[in-house]
């Protein structure tokens, strides 16, 4: 049996000739979840929300792109390539790069367990624009620069 | 002499006041909005309703991370956020939920440089 994860599994499974004989059963079946589809030379489909699919892949491709982080923050030297689809990261100090790794584990894990995917793409959204920010130098120091005296008097 | 009485909290239901943090960002917000007064006015407004509301579209407002997600601003450290005025705008901004206060720091029309 293939490892599963703990992810939601298959409840029903259909023969190829259900899909005419009852294809409202079966398109119900597929709407709430995954739905096995046996066709005549023992190929097995897989019906499914489109969105669910997606949101599978998606995770998939974070999760994967988690383990490279990981695997380059402890490598001795690592080059942009070996952040996989975090290349961006690689512009902050690793302290920063570390800090990322720490605060994508919580939502990435909540997503995976079948929980709410917008806090991950939040977080990956929000480090990749300060990723941007970060890469010019002289916004950088402008975005850092404490500032002592707030003008209270003027209001826009 | 009687202690000052501590300042009231303005109430959550108030409309936030929107102040330039620096002279230079007083005279960046001026610009932009001699430049593009529409977008300016419907920033000003949306800074003064709902500062820190990203459901409306959350990739294009949030919050800085990492070695940007705070600012002090005057004696307080408060979280610095960006939002996209369009497509090379920017505006940055520190919420003080305490006082109401949204601290503009930076309003600029074109793009920062892209990352690769």
């Amino acid at each position: 049996m293939r490892y599963t994860g703990g992810m939601r599994q298959t409840t029903r499974t259909y023969q190829a000739t259900d899909v005419a004989r009852r294809s409202r059963e079966v398109l119900d079946s597929g709407r709430a979840g995954g739905t096995l589809i046996r066709d005549k030379d023992g190929v097995v489909l897989l019906l499914a929300p489109a969105e669910e699919v997606a949101r599978g892949e998606e995770l998939t491709e974070v999760a994967g792109d988690f383990v490279r982080l990981h695997r380059a923050l402890g490598a001795k030297s690592r080059d942009v390539g070996a952040y996989g689809g975090f290349g961006w990261l690689s512009v902050f100090p690793l302290e920063d790069q570390r800090l990322f790794a720490e605060e994508l584990e919580g939502p990435l894990l909540l997503a995976l367990s079948g929980g709410p995917v917008e806090p991950l793409r939040d977080l990956i959204s929000d480090w990749r624009a300060t990723a941007e920010l970060w890469a010019d130098e002289a916004l950088r120091a402008e975005l850092l620069e404490p500032v002592d005296e707030p003008l209270h008097d003027v209001t826009l | 002499m009687a202690p000052p009485r501590p300042k009231k909290a303005p109430a959550a239901t108030e409309p936030w006041a929107v102040k330039p943090a620096t002279a230079r960002a007083l005279k960046e917000w001026t610009e932009a909005t001699t430049a593009e007064p529409n977008l300016m006015t419907a920033e000003r407004d949306r800074l003064r309703a709902r500062p820190m509301d990203r459901s409306r579209n959350p990739r294009r407002t949030g919050p800085l991370a990492g070695p940007l997600a705070t600012r002090r601003v005057g004696t307080k450290t408060l979280p610095q956020w960006q939002h996209e005025l369009t497509a090379a705008g920017r505006i940055w901004y520190c919420p003080d939920k305490d006082e109401r206060i949204v601290w503009v720091t930076k309003v600029s029309l074109s793009h920062p440089r892209e990352t690769d």
